[in-house]
């Protein structure tokens, strides 16, 4: 029975990691996937390298230095040919 | 942003009203204000430098000449990223595939650089960072998209599946594709020790 139902929990957890990790599961389901991963370490290891990709994901938002927003009122000018470009 | 003291800002919506009243100064704002972000976010989802610029020029040009038609039922930012990101799609979808392949053939990115797992924490979270920047470009495009929108612009499902015009089960299903084919892609700096 309790074989079982690993077997059952394992095959239902990965596809709700995302889920798990976005908050998005009822609580009933919250614990479930806590109570799985507590014997299982390969749904662990899945939801950790998960949530380590996901902040690292977030990381790469700070990569902005790239400053085109002058350029491209400047070419929406001339695309509209309102307010052209002084001297244009 | 702005300092302190001042005048609030004005808000996104009061700017699009007065654009749409034909107020070009009004518009202007709003491309300093959503321009730079949107040429990151078009970066990000694989469009090199020029074509990120063109994409977003291309954007504010038909924003500015839909704007009569834009009702206010999204944001102006999650109206203004639909119409960028399905240029951007268009433009990847054309492209012979670099990175389109099916998720369960995706090629490890270590292999392009003898991956080493270094000791140092700081270095490591680099060459993660570098490794997700390659990893996110090995993504089919359909997956790439949510993960771009939610994981890296920190969108809410609403907004990111609002932008690609999927419901959210469907944007929520692709974004967990997304992520298992970087976890796969990302194995020797994401498997816990």
């Amino acid at each position: 029975m309790a074989v079982s139902k690993f077997a059952r929990d394992h095959r239902w957890v990965p596809p709700r990691a995302s889920d798990y990790l976005d908050g998005d599961l009822a609580p009933a389901e919250v614990a479930r996937v806590q109570r799985h991963v507590e014997q299982c370490p390969q749904c662990r290891e899945l939801l950790q390298s998960l949530e380590e990709i996901v902040t690292a994901l977030g990381t790469l938002r700070d990569d902005r230095d790239a400053r085109v927003a002058g350029r491209v009122v400047a070419s929406l000018k001339i695309s509209l040919g309102a307010n052209p470009p002084t001297g244009g | 942003m702005m300092g302190s003291s001042g005048p609030a800002p004005v808000s996104d919506e009061a700017l699009v009203q007065l654009a749409r009243e034909g107020d070009m100064e009004a518009f202007e704002e709003l491309v300093m204000r959503h321009a730079d972000r949107l040429f990151a976010s078009l970066r990000r989802f694989g469009l090199d430098d020029a074509e990120a610029q063109e994409v977003a020029q291309e954007t504010f040009l038909r924003a500015w000449r839909a704007l009569g038609r834009f009702e206010g039922r999204s944001s102006f930012f999650t109206w203004l990223y639909r119409i960028g990101f399905n240029e951007a799609q268009r433009r990847l979808s054309r492209r012979p595939a670099a990175g389109a392949v099916v998720s369960s053939e995706l090629e490890s990115v270590d292999e392009q650089e003898d991956g080493r797992p270094g000791p140092e924490a700081s270095a490591e979270a680099q060459e993660l960072r570098d490794a997700l920047g390659r990893a996110l470009r090995e993504l089919p495009v359909d997956l790439r998209a949510p993960v771009v929108l939610r994981d890296v612009e920190g969108l809410s499902t609403r907004e990111a599946a609002a932008i690609l015009e999927l419901g959210e089960p469907a944007l929520k299903s692709r974004l967990h594709r997304g992520r298992m084919a970087l976890r796969r892609l990302l194995e020797p700096w994401v498997t816990a020790s």
